[in-house]
């Protein structure tokens, strides 16, 4: 233990840890707390913030990241997924959610290059009835058989074999929630530094 | 040698020390067992979905979002950590020459620990989760597992502080360490005062101190016990042991931010810990030497002691996923595998291949000596070794060439993402593969553990063979 | 049977009757023959480190202090500065590169038409030998810059669905390229889009909503 004493280990030992601390978690927490947010980014509006939920309940974080890489790292500019995100871009995320896998494609600016709700309820019912050669589960619990939509309500187009009976299906208020959540994602506004 | 050396020196005092640790350990490994079956099944479970993604698709509970997380806390937190608490307990009451002590807390935070596991996965399972990778399990569950994790550090510390031995075994070192560091990173991290950049930074963090800080020093202390233990000769330099240890503490420490690198955050901060991964070279390289010269010349003990074969496949297994995460951390190969399948079998290589492949060596070890019952089946313990090796090795090859791919044509633009997603699907099938033969050789180990706990199967008669000369 | 716990307070704890046979001289036996084939508790050697693990140590030490130096950055809170330079993503020298269509027409337009522009029977219209795409390059135009909505007939199919507006992503050269992209891919052959009949449709267009298979028919092709 080289150490003469006991207690210089316990020193050490906890000396160890409190630098990686600081150096990986206290200098840019001061750091970063004194940056400002973007000027082009918005609260989280009450549904939007809901349907967050439920992206974190169903564990979408583990197939898609919310981080995009600047030009000569990776293909992401390529792909138009926008341009390199920055600490701005994240003040009002509590969780983080800039993810680790892309098992499925980035939706830091899924709003943007996918604005259409009505894909997006299909998607989520089925993801395979749009992109054939998808992985993505289907999320059928976020969605309910009515016998006809309400005034202004939103239907699913879905094949008859998933409304044995007839009827129709329709995002339910969690669906909705987290398509309004999905529409709203759009950091495209430019960087100020 | 004075009297007292020497007693400790006897069998009789080594039965003892057994004895009194037998209850707390056999507690803890049989939860570590139990937790295993049950995050295979959720891991396999998550395997098949990614290739099969209309399995289970209605059951909320089932997909592959909460399932996915769901089996690394309980592999995590269930299997790893009570099973390595379980052999540390015992690897702590050996080299401290002393027995145990604060057996009632040590069966208080197995209980506690049991349902703080229970709580957080079925609560992931049920859409509880934190959302924060590592740190799903919501508060209470953290607590009850930080409570548990304390009472367990209490009595390592009361058995540290009683001890008998004269010198500090380098084991002991990476035991000690690990039960003061842990804590305080648990709770730390888990604090609910994050946000934003910052939050991503605590995350990995604490993401990857969960394996610097916890899941390798038992692992390592294991492995510097069982193989100089098993072959019967001193470990070789101590000097090594010296420099593993404290590069290994300065180091390792500050690897967590290149799991963003690329990402919005400060460059400087991914530099450092780019730089750090690098570092670890030294650490690696010095336990790599000390364990390689300790074994040198006994290499065919492989084949009679299940102990050092599980033991040695895993250590050498720690040089392998240390090397590459060296190497994985830089830039241009960040550039490639970040995102892609190929961390994945990075990470399954460290916490499998090396952290379980030593947790079960430890545990052919040390279950005969606190049940006072030798292995009823040296055939299905060989199987179980074949089973997990095999599988590991198939899964770890198909996820980084898979991985790797990936990563190439997600790099492409002109590859539309459907292709680069389709392109894994035969990779992903043999991962399932590669993970059912992990998980059958769980069934088999746990099947052998019961019956050892039973004292049943067909009795071994007094012809040594496990550790035979 | 075993000793008893005498340098501590607090009882000896043995085995629980529930792991089967109890405590017996036999098993006591066992034990015995399990712990008497083990060597001696591990002690430490004390061969020096070899000399070549203090070298790769110290050179592995330099090479990084160099990495520092090189990749370090500056000690600000900004991301991205050895690709961007020191303000980072705020930074506008980047220029954009020449748009490729086919890139363009994979990130964006795929999730509807699919790759190869087959489209999705009865829910997307397919871009391959779509009359629609070959008429005039002014309607592909129109449709990318302000969406389209309600029934359309397609080769000789009825689509009813709702096209997104893409104009406010794309730039006018940008548009130009992937349009030229799809009508010369898969069979399509109706040849370029020139970024100025763009320009010249998005000034003409601004304002105007989704367009309508009618409406379309309506300006014939012609703008």
């Amino acid at each position: 233990m080289i150490f003469i004493r006991l207690w210089m280990f316990f020193a050490g030992v906890l000396a160890v840890l409190f630098l990686g601390w600081v150096g990986l978690v206290g200098a840019p927490g001061v750091q970063l707390a004194a940056l400002p947010a973007q000027t082009g980014l918005r609260p989280y509006t009450y549904q939007q913030e809901h349907g967050r939920q439920i992206y974190i309940r169903e564990g979408c974080v583990y197939c898609h990241t919310q981080q995009t890489r600047p030009p000569g790292f990776g293909g992401d500019q390529g792909r138009r997924w926008g341009r390199p995100s920055v600490p701005g871009d994240y003040v009002f995320d509590q969780p983080h959610l800039l993810g680790t896998s892309r098992t499925g494609p980035d939706l830091l600016n899924i709003g943007a290059r996918q604005p259409s709700a009505e894909w997006h309820y299909a998607h989520l019912f089925n993801p395979r009835a749009v992109v054939p050669q998808s992985i993505m589960p289907r999320f059928p619990w976020l969605f309910e058989l009515k016998a006809a939509a309400d005034p202004g309500e939103p239907v699913v187009d879905a094949p008859a074999e998933f409304r044995p009976g007839g009827g129709v299906i329709t995002p339910t208020r969690e669906g909705v929630d987290l398509v309004e959540y999905l529409r709203g994602m759009d950091r495209t506004y430019p960087v100020k530094p | 040698m004075t009297s007292i050396t020497k007693e400790l020196e006897t069998v009789e005092f080594r039965e003892r020390l057994d004895a009194e640790s037998a209850i707390p350990v056999l507690v803890f490994l049989a939860s570590g067992v139990l937790w295993l079956l049950v995050g295979s099944a959720l891991g396999i479970i998550a395997s098949i979905k990614l290739h099969a993604p209309d399995w289970l698709a209605t059951i909320p509970q089932l997909t592959f979002g909460r399932v996915r997380p769901a089996h690394l806390d309980v592999v995590a937190y269930g299997w790893a950590s009570l099973a390595g608490v379980g052999c540390l307990i015992w690897l702590t009451s050996r080299l401290c020459k002393t027995p145990i002590r604060q057996r009632g807390a040590l069966i208080a935070s197995a209980a506690l620990w049991n349902l703080g596991v229970l709580y957080g996965t079925g609560a992931v399972l049920f859409g509880y989760s934190q959302g924060v990778e590592w740190l799903e399990y919501p508060l209470p569950a953290a607590a009850i597992i930080a409570v548990a994790f304390l009472l367990f550090a209490w009595s390592i510390l009361s058995t540290f502080h009683a001890r008998q031995a004269e010198h500090l075994y380098v084991s002991l070192w990476y035991v000690i360490a690990s039960v003061v560091w842990f804590p305080i990173l648990f709770v730390v991290a888990n604090l609910p005062i994050y946000s934003g950049v910052e939050h991503a930074a605590v995350n990995w963090w604490y993401g990857h101190n969960a394996l610097a800080i916890w899941f390798t020093p038992i692992g390592l202390a294991l492995a510097y016990y069982m193989i100089p233990k098993v072959i019967g000769r001193p470990i070789y330099s101590y000097y090594l042991s010296l420099l593993g240890f404290w590069s290994f503490a300065l180091f390792y420490n500050w690897n967590g931010i290149h799991h963003l690198v690329g990402g919005p955050v400060p460059t400087w901060l991914q530099t450092i810990s780019i730089i750090a991964s690098v570092l670890m070279v030294i650490p690696v390289m010095a336990v790599a030497v000390n364990h390689h010269m300790t074994t040198i010349g006994h290499f065919k003990l492989l084949r009679t002691s299940p102990t050092l074969r599980f033991t040695v496949f895993g250590a050498m297994c720690y040089t392998a996923v240390s090397f590459q995460g060296s190497a994985e951390a830089l830039r241009n190969t960040q550039e490639v595998v970040h995102f892609t399948h190929y961390t994945v079998g990075h990470a399954h290589l460290g916490v499998y291949a090396f952290l379980s492949m030593i947790l079960f060596g430890s545990m052919y070890y040390i279950i005969p000596r606190v049940t006072a019952w030798d292995w009823p089946r040296p055939g299905a313990i060989r199987l179980h070794f074949w089973l997990a090796a095999l599988g590991i090795s198939l899964y770890f090859l198909a996820l980084t060439i898979g991985g790797w791919l990936q990563g190439m044509a997600m790099n492409n633009p002109a590859e539309p993402f459907v292709n680069v997603v389709a392109g894994t699907r035969g990779w992903l099938i043999l991962r399932s593969i590669g993970g059912s033969m992990m998980g059958l050789g769980h069934l088999v180990f746990a099947f052998l553990f019961f019956e050892m706990l039973w004292r049943a199967g067909p009795r071994r008669g007094a012809s040594p063979w496990e550790d035979a000369k | 049977m075993k000793p008893e716990n005498t340098d501590r307070p607090g009882e000896h704890w043995s085995l629980p009757p529930l792991l089967g046979e109890t405590d017996s001289p036999e098993i006591h036996e066992i034990h015995r023959s399990i712990l008497q084939r083990e060597r001696l508790e591990p002690q430490e050697g004390a061969e020096p480190a070899p000399w070549w693990v203090w070298a790769v140590s110290v050179a592995v030490l330099f090479c990084m202090g160099i990495y520092l130096g090189r990749y370090g950055g500056s000690f600000k809170p900004v991301a991205h500065e050895l690709e961007m330079g020191s303000a980072g993503a705020a930074s506008t020298a980047s220029a954009r590169p020449a748009p490729n269509g086919a890139d363009i027409f994979s990130a964006i337009c795929i999730t509807c038409h699919q790759a190869g522009g087959t489209g999705i029977e009865g829910k997307y219209p397919p871009l391959a030998g779509s009359e629609w795409i070959a008429k005039d390059a002014g309607i592909p135009v129109r449709i990318v810059l302000n969406g389209l909505e309600g029934p359309i007939q397609v080769k000789g199919k009825q689509f009813v669905n709702q096209m997104p507006s893409i104009g406010a992503q794309l730039e006018d050269d940008e548009i130009a390229a992937v349009l030229s992209f799809v009508r010369s891919s898969w069979g399509n052959s109706s040849g370029k889009v020139p970024t100025e009949l763009v320009t010249k449709l998005r000034r003409e267009t601004a304002g105007q909503g989704a367009w309508t298979a009618d409406k379309l028919n309506a300006i014939g092709g012609k703008p």
